[in-house]
C-alpha cells in the first residue's frame, strides 16, 4: 500500500514535469463565450454599498458597477471624466465645482443629477450610517462637525471665552471651532461625546442666549445650484482633493431614490444591494448574486460609456484559498485571477516562466513598527541599528520571491510624482557600532524583542528570516510571535508589542496617504512616536501653492521622519497575477484597478501571437 | 421506546443549553472585538456599531437577550456581513455542506459495508487483505492530502471533474471522496468486525445447518445484525463529516458553511459564531436521536428497554 | 505417557498464569501487532537521535537554496525556506508523538478517574455523572476546540488540553461499565471488609484491573489525536510555527505538492505508518487482552 502511494506521487510529479515544458499556465483558449469573462474576486463583501464599504473586495465590485465625478486612466490613473465633463476650482483650492454630463441616468432608468451625489456624500458623513471610511469625506467644510454630532450654536452674541467655560462645565471639549464656511457660528466638539452631554451642552448654550442644535446635513459645504452643478467647499484646502475622489469608493453616489423607497416601506435599506434591487451609475448592473459563491454582471443598458463595453457578461467568483483560484486558473475556469488574489508564493518561481504571468508595482509598504515606548527600542540608535541589520533585498529575493522592491523609506517612487528618499540600505557594520554606541555592544544587555505577526505563510517567513538576520549580525536572540488577526490588531492598538508588522496601502495615489499614519494624531499611529515637528512639517507641506513645491516639502517630511524610525521599511508591494492569452485591455498600473469596460476578449489571439504583455505591447511568443 | 424516545427529546433542551452558554461564554471573552481592523475606525462610529448589537451591555443581559431571541428564531444581523442576517447566511450556505457530506456519508457506507463484506465473506484470503489494506489506507491519509491529490489526478491531469467550485453534480464528487474516504476505511473495519462475530454465533450456524443458501444467510440473518456496530458508529460520523467538512470547502472552494466554524470565530463574528453554533447542534443532535430510533429498530434487544 | 513428561506437565499446571503474562503471549504471536510495536519504538528512537546527526536545525534556512529534491546534502531535500525536510520530519515526528502521547495521557487519567468514581459509588451519584457525560458527548467538541484555540491563540499546552479533552468521555463510559461488573467480585467485598478505604479499593483494586481496556483504548485514542492536531494545523490552529509537527508538515506539503511534491511524501509516509502501526498495536492488545475475542 505504501508503493502505491509513492508510485502516484510520482504520477503526480510527472505530470506537472510535462506541464514545465509548456509555456503557458494551462488553457489558452477561454472555455466560455467571447463576450464572457471569468474573474476571481477573493472572498464575499462585507458591504457593496459605496458608502459602507470599507474592504478591499467590495471595493472591486463598487468600482464596476458605479462611477464617481471622475475616473482614472486605466494605464496612468489620471483623473478623466466621468459623471462630470468639467470642473473648477477656486483660487484658494477650496471650492470646487462640477459640472456633470448631460443625461446621466442610473441603471433603471431614473436621471442621476447633483442632488444625487450632495445626498450621497451626506449619507456617508450621517453618524446612522455607521460608514467606517467616513473620515474619507472630513475634507468636505463640516464634514467633522456633522459626523461627530458636534453641537452648532449659532446667533451667539457674547463672549467667546464664555462660551467656551459654559461647555467645559459640561464635559471635557476637544475644540471649539468657528464655521469654515463663515456663516457665523462655531461648532463645539466634545472628547467624549454622548447623548447626555449632548443635551446638557444644548441646554448650557441656550441658556447664554444662543441658538444650538446637533449638527445638520446642511451645514455641510455642499451645494447643488442646479441638477448639473454640484459645488463642493473643503475645510481647508486640499491640493490632491481630484486625486482622492479619483479612486476613493466612498465618494461614489448611492441610489437614493432606492434606499428611500425601502425605507418607506418599512424593510432595511440595507436590501438595496440584492440583485432583485440592485441599481447603480457604472458600466456594470449586479444581475445574481450567490452568497460566497459567485456574482453575474451585465453592462448597464443607461451608461454613457455603453457604447465601448464588449462584454456581455461577467462572472465574478469568491474563491478564498489562492492554491484553488490558481488551479480553476489552470483548468481555464478563471480567465484572471482577480485584483484580490495573491499568487501563492511557492508557486511564484515556477509561474515567473510562464508567459501568462505579470507584475505591476502597488501603493502598499509593508513595514516594520516599532514600539518607541519599550524599553529596548526606545533609543533610536537601536532602531536604526536593526534597521541596517536588515537585508532586504535578500528579504525579496528569496523570501517572497515576486519582485517585490526592496524599501529603505516609506513611500514609493513615482506615486503622484514623488521622488523616492534614498534611505539607508543593508549595513551591518554600521548597525553594530551604533548598536554599541546605544550601550548593548554585540547585542549584550539588549532586553529581549518580540517581532508580532497575524497568522500567514508570507509573514511568518519573513519574521524568521528577519530573526535570522538580526541574530547573525548582531547577536540578538529574538522571538517571533504568531496572532491571530483581530487578537494582532488590538494588541497594535494598544501598545502590547514591541516590533509588529503591519501593510499601508494607499487610500489615493498620493503620498500624503502614508504621511497621515505617522501624525501625532493618528489613530494609526501604533508606534506612539509622536512629534509635533514632523506635523508642522507636513502641514507646511500641504500649504504649498505649487504641486512640485510641496512634493520637495513632503519629501523633507521623510527624511525627518526616516530620522526617527518609528518603523522599519522593508518593501514595497508589488502585485503578481495570471491572466489567459486571450484577455486584452489589462493595463498595467500603480492601484492594481482594471475596468471591465476596457477589457475584451479575442478568442483567436493566442493562435494570431498576438498577445498583450500588459504595459501597452505585446509578448513575445518565440521563447 | 416511546418513554426512551420522549426521554430523549427532553434532554435536548439542557444540552443544548450547555453547549450554547459554554461556546457563548468563550467567544465573548475572548480578546478582540468584531469591528477592530487595519485602519483604525472613529472611536465613536465604533461605539455606534457596538451599539446596535447589543456589545455595550453586560454579558449577562446580553446573554438573556441572545437566548431570548434565539427561541424566536431571530438569530440576528451577521457582524462582518452586516447586510445579512444570520438566519440566511446559513440558509444559503448549508445546502451545499449538506450536499457534499451527504455524498461523502453515502460513499463511506456503500465502499465501507462493500469492502467489510467481502473481508469477512472471504476471510483471510487476499481479497480480505486487500479490503483490510484499503481500510488501513483510508484511516491515516487525511482529507486535506486526499482532496489536493484527487485534484491533482482527476482535475488537472484528466480533465474528468472541475478542480473546484459548485453548481452541477461534478462538483459534488472529488470533495465527497476526499470527505468520506476515512469513514469508509472506519466502516470497512466495523462491519467487518461485526459481520465476524455474528457468523460464529449459533443461530447462523442453525441456518446454514438447515440448508439456506450462503446469500440468503448473509442477507437475511447476517447483515441485519452485523450492521449495528455500524448503526451506533453513524452518530458520532455524521458529527465527523459536518466539521470535516470545513476543510474539504476551504480546497473545493464549496460555497457552505463549514467554513464559518473558523472564520466566524477568528472574525469575532460574535453572532455568526452563536448561530453555527445553535444550528449545528441542533442539527447534530437531531442526527443522533434518529441514529438512536434506527439502532432501536435493529437491535431488538434495546427496544424492550 | 511415560515418567520422564509428567514432571514437566507438572511444573507447567504449578506455574499458572496471570492474566497478563498470557496477553503478552498471545500478542507475540500476532505478528502485525509486533511489526507495528517494533516501528513504533525504532521511530520513537529515531525522531529523538536522528536530529543529532543529520546536521542542520528544523528552523535553519537556506533562503537561496529554496526548495530542493532529495540530494546526497539533504536526504529528504529541502521546504521552500531552504529547511531541511530530515530533521523536519523528525522534529515533526517527536512532537506528534508527544502531542498525541500527553494528550491520550490527559484523557485517561481524567476518565478513569472519573469512570472508577461513578462505578464505585453506583446509584444516583452514577446516575448523574454519567448523565453529564450523555450531554458532553452530543457537544461538538471539536467546534468547541476550534473556538478555544481561534478565540485564545495558539499554545501547545492548551492543544494537549483541548485534544485530550475531546477524548476522555468513553475513556470514562469504558472504566465505568468495567467497575461496575468488578465492583460485586469476591476481592473487592473482601478488601470492603477489611475495611479499605474507598480510595484505595479504586486505586489498588478497581483500576489495575481495569488496565485492560483503557490501555487498548489508549492505543487507539493516539492515532485519533494525532490525525486531530493535523486537521487543526491545516486551519492553522495547531502547532505554532517554526515548530513543526507532522500534520503541520503534511498540510504545507499538500499545499503544493505539484510544485514541491518532496515536501508531502516523506511526512505523509511517516505519518501513515505511524498510524498504522498503532493500529496495528491496537487491534493487536485488544486481541490479546479480551479474552472473549478469539479472532482465530
Amino acid at each position: 500500500m505504501r508503493r502505491s502511494l509513492v508510485a502516484l506521487a510520482a504520477i503526480a510529479a510527472l505530470s506537472s514535469a510535462c506541464d514545465r515544458n509548456d509555456a503557458w499556465y494551462g488553457t489558452t483558449t477561454p472555455r466560455h463565450g467571447a463576450n464572457e469573462l471569468w474573474l476571481n474576486n477573493g472572498g464575499e463583501p462585507e458591504w457593496f454599498d459605496p458608502g459602507k464599504c470599507s474592504d478591499a473586495v467590495g471595493g472591486v465590485v463598487i468600482n464596476q458597477a458605479f462611477e464617481g465625478l471622475v475616473v482614472p486612466d486605466p494605464a496612468s490613473l489620471v483623473p478623466t471624466p466621468g459623471m462630470a465633463v468639467k470642473w473648477e476650482t477656486s483660487a484658494d483650492k477650496r471650492t470646487w465645482t462640477f459640472h456633470l454630463r448631460e443625461n446621466t441616468k442610473w441603471s433603471d432608468g431614473t436621471p442621476l443629477t447633483s442632488a444625487d451625489f450632495a445626498w450621497s456624500w451626506a449619507r456617508v458623513l450621517d453618524p446612522k450610517t455607521l460608514a467606517k471610511y467616513a473620515d474619507q469625506l472630513y475634507d468636505i467644510a463640516n464634514g467633522d462637525a456633522y459626523h461627530q454630532r458636534a453641537i452648532h450654536v449659532t446667533a451667539y452674541n457674547r463672549e467667546a471665552s464664555a462660551l467656551a467655560d459654559a461647555m467645559a462645565a459640561v464635559a471635557k471639549v476637544d475644540k471649539i471651532k468657528p464655521d469654515p464656511l463663515g456663516k457665523g457660528g462655531v461648532f463645539v466638539f466634545f472628547a467624549e461625546p454622548s447623548d447626555e452631554i449632548r443635551t446638557k451642552a444644548m441646554a448650557a448654550a441656550k441658556a447664554l442666549g444662543a441658538t444650538a442644535a446637533v449638527t445638520g446635513p446642511d451645514a455641510l459645504g455642499l451645494s447643488t445650484p442646479d441638477e448639473r452643478t454640484f459645488v463642493v467647499t473643503l475645510e481647508v484646502p486640499v491640493p490632491y482633493f481630484l486625486i482622492k475622489i479619483n479612486t476613493q469608493y466612498t465618494f461614489y453616489p448611492a441610489p437614493k431614490h432606492v434606499i428611500q423607497r425601502l425605507e418607506a416601506s418599512g424593510k432595511s435599506s440595507d436590501l438595496w444591494t440584492r440583485p432583485e434591487n440592485f441599481v447603480s451609475n457604472g458600466a456594470f448592473v449586479l444581475k445574481e448574486h450567490r452568497f460566497r459563491h459567485y456574482m453575474i454582471f451585465e453592462p448597464n443598458p443607461h451608461y454613457w460609456d455603453r457604447a465601448s463595453i464588449t462584454l456581455d457578461r461577467v462572472k465574478l467568483l469568491e474563491i478564498e484559498s489562492y492554491v484553488t483560484a490558481l488551479q480553476m486558473y489552470k483548468a481555464g475556469e478563471l480567465d484572471y485571477i482577480g485584483e484580490n488574489t495573491s499568487l501563492p508564493s511557492e508557486y511564484s518561481v515556477f509561474l515567473r516562466r510562464k508567459k501568462d504571468h505579470r507584475f505591476t508595482g502597488f501603493t502598499t509598504t509593508y513595514w516594520y513598527w516599532f514600539n518607541t515606548n519599550d524599553p529596548a527600542l526606545k533609543d533610536k540608535r537601536v532602531r536604526h541599528a536593526l534597521n541596517l541589520a536588515t537585508d532586504k533585498q535578500r528579504i525579496v529575493d528569496a523570501v517572497t520571491k515576486q519582485f517585490q522592491i526592496p524599501a529603505s523609506s516609506y513611500i514609493q517612487e513615482g506615486i503622484a510624482g514623488y521622488k523616492k528618499i534614498p534611505g539607508e540600505t543593508f549595513d551591518p557594520e554600521k548597525a553594530r557600532t551604533l548598536l554599541a554606541e546605544a550601550g548593548y555592544p554585540g547585542g549584550k544587555g539588549l532586553p529581549p524583542v518580540t517581532i508580532s505577526y497575524n497568522t500567514s505563510e508570507t509573514h511568518k517567513a519573513i519574521a524568521e528570516a528577519i530573526q535570522e538576520m538580526w541574530r547573525k549580525e548582531l547577536g540578538i536572540d529574538a522571538q517571533i510571535r504568531n496572532e491571530e488577526w483581530k487578537v494582532f490588531l488590538k494588541n497594535l492598538e494598544q501598545g502590547n508589542f514591541q516590533v509588529g508588522r503591519l501593510g499601508w496601502t494607499a487610500d489615493y495615489p498620493d503620498p500624503y496617504t502614508f504621511f497621515s499614519v505617522f501624525l501625532s494624531t493618528s489613530n494609526n499611529n501604533h508606534s506612539d512616536w509622536k512629534d509635533r515637528k514632523f506635523d508642522e512639517l507636513v502641514d507646511f507641506a500641504n500649504a504649498a501653492e505649487d504641486p512640485e513645491e510641496r512634493l520637495v516639502r513632503l519629501a523633507k517630511a521623510e527624511e525627518y521622519l526616516l530620522d526617527a524610525m518609528p518603523a522599519m521599511p522593508i518593501y514595497f508591494y508589488t502585485r503578481s497575477y495570471v491572466v489567459k492569452p486571450y484577455v486584452k485591455g489589462l493595463r498595467n498600473n500603480f492601484q492594481d484597478r482594471h475596468p471591465w469596460k476596457a477589457i475584451h476578449i479575442d478568442p483567436d489571439a493566442f493562435a494570431k501571437g498576438e498577445v498583450e504583455d500588459g504595459n501597452g505591447g505585446f509578448v513575445d511568443m518565440g521563447k | 421506546m416511546r418513554r426512551f424516545l420522549l426521554r430523549r427529546v427532553l434532554s435536548l433542551i439542557p444540552t443544548m443549553l450547555v453547549i450554547v452558554t459554554i461556546a457563548f461564554v468563550l467567544v465573548r471573552v475572548a480578546p478582540g472585538g468584531p469591528f477592530d481592523s487595519e485602519k483604525a475606525i472613529p472611536p465613536e462610529v465604533k461605539a455606534d456599531l457596538e451599539k446596535k448589537y447589543g456589545l455595550d451591555q453586560s454579558i449577562p443581559v446580553q446573554y438573556l437577550s441572545f437566548l431570548k431571541n434565539a427561541i424566536r428564531g431571530d438569530l440576528g444581523i451577521s457582524m462582518k456581513y452586516q447586510g445579512r442576517t444570520v438566519n440566511e447566511i446559513i440558509a444559503d450556505g448549508f445546502p451545499a455542506t449538506l450536499a457534499v457530506g451527504s455524498f461523502a456519508l453515502i460513499w463511506a457506507l456503500l465502499i465501507g459495508i462493500s469492502a467489510g463484506v467481502i473481508g469477512a465473506v472471504r476471510q483471510n484470503t487476499a481479497w480480505d487483505y486487500g479490503a483490510m489494506g484499503f481500510a488501513m489506507l483510508g484511516i491515516s491519509i487525511p482529507s486535506f492530502v486526499l482532496g489536493p491529490l484527487l485534484v491533482l489526478v482527476f482535475a488537472l491531469t484528466f480533465f474528468w471533474f472541475p478542480p473546484a467550485g459548485w453548481g452541477t453534480w461534478r462538483h459534488l464528487v472529488l470533495p465527497g471522496v476526499a470527505l468520506g474516504t476515512v469513514y469508509a476505511a472506519y466502516v470497512a473495519r466495523l462491519t467487518r468486525g461485526g459481520l465476524l462475530e455474528i457468523v460464529r454465533q449459533d443461530f447462523v450456524r442453525t441456518a446454514r445447518a438447515k440448508g439456506l443458501s450462503e446469500r440468503i444467510v448473509i442477507w437475511r440473518h447476517v447483515l441485519k445484525g452485523g450492521l449495528l456496530p455500524v448503526v451506533s458508529f453513524l452518530g458520532p460520523m455524521i458529527a465527523a463529516l459536518f466539521t470535516g467538512s470545513v476543510v474539504v470547502e476551504k480546497i473545493f472552494a464549496t460555497p457552505g458553511t463549514g467554513s464559518y466554524f473558523v472564520d466566524s470565530a477568528l472574525n469575532r463574528d460574535l453572532t455568526l459564531t452563536m448561530g453555527m453554533v445553535v444550528f449545528y447542534s441542533a442539527f447534530l443532535l437531531l442526527a443522533n436521536l434518529a441514529v438512536d430510533i434506527a439502532y432501536g429498530f435493529l437491535d431488538p434487544r434495546v427496544r424492550h428497554e | 505417557m511415560s515418567s520422564a513428561t509428567a514432571p514437566v506437565m507438572e511444573a507447567e499446571l504449578v506455574e499458572g498464569t496471570s492474566l497478563w503474562k498470557d496477553a503478552w503471549r498471545r500478542l507475540r504471536k500476532n505478528r502485525m501487532a509486533v511489526a507495528g510495536g517494533t516501528f513504533i519504538v525504532v521511530l520513537v528512537i529515531a525522531s529523538f537521535v536522528g536530529p543529532l546527526f543529520t546536521g542542520y536545525g528544523y528552523e535553519a534556512q537556506n533562503l537561496d537554496y529554496g526548495a530542493q529534491p532529495p540530494s546526497a546534502a539533504h536526504l529528504l531535500g529541502t521546504d521552500y525556506l531552504g529547511r531541511d525536510l530530515l530533521t523536519r520530519v523528525f522534529y515533526g515526528t517527536q512532537i506528534s508523538l508527544l502531542v498525541g502521547l500527553l494528550s491520550g495521557v490527559v484523557s485517561l487519567v481524567i476518565g478513569t478517574l472519573y469512570g472508577a468514581i461513578a462505578g464505585f459509588r453506583g446509584g444516583r451519584t452514577d446516575d448523574v455523572m454519567m448523565r453529564i457525560v450523555d450531554v458532553l458527548y452530543s457537544l461538538p467538541y471539536v467546534f468547541l476546540v476550534i473556538l478555544l484555540i481561534a478565540a485564545f491563540g495558539q499554545s501547545i499546552v492548551l492543544l494537549f488540553l483541548a485534544l485530550g479533552a475531546v477524548q476522555w468521555l468513553s475513556t470514562a463510559r469504558i472504566v465505568r461499565g468495567q467497575v461496575l461488573s468488578l465492583k460485586e467480585k469476591e476481592f473487592v467485598q473482601a478488601a470492603r471488609a477489611v475495611g479499605t478505604r474507598p480510595a484505595g479499593i479504586i486505586l489498588r483494586h478497581l483500576i489495575p484491573n481495569t488496565l485492560g481496556p483503557i490501555v487498548v483504548y489508549f492505543s487507539l485514542t493516539v492515532p485519533s489525536v494525532i490525525l486531530q492536531e493535523a486537521f487543526l494545523s491545516y486551519l492553522g490552529l495547531g502547532v505554532q510555527a517554526p515548530r513543526p509537527s507532522l500534520g503541520a508538515l503534511i498540510s504545507q506539503g499538500a499545499a503544493h505538492m505539484d510544485v514541491y511534491p518532496w515536501e508531502l511524501v516523506s511526512p505523509a509516509l511517516v505519518m501513515a505508518a505511524l498510524l498504522f502501526s498503532l493500529n496495528f498495536l491496537g487491534d493487536g492488545l485488544r486481541d490479546a487482552l479480551d479474552p472473549q475475542m478469539k479472532r482465530g
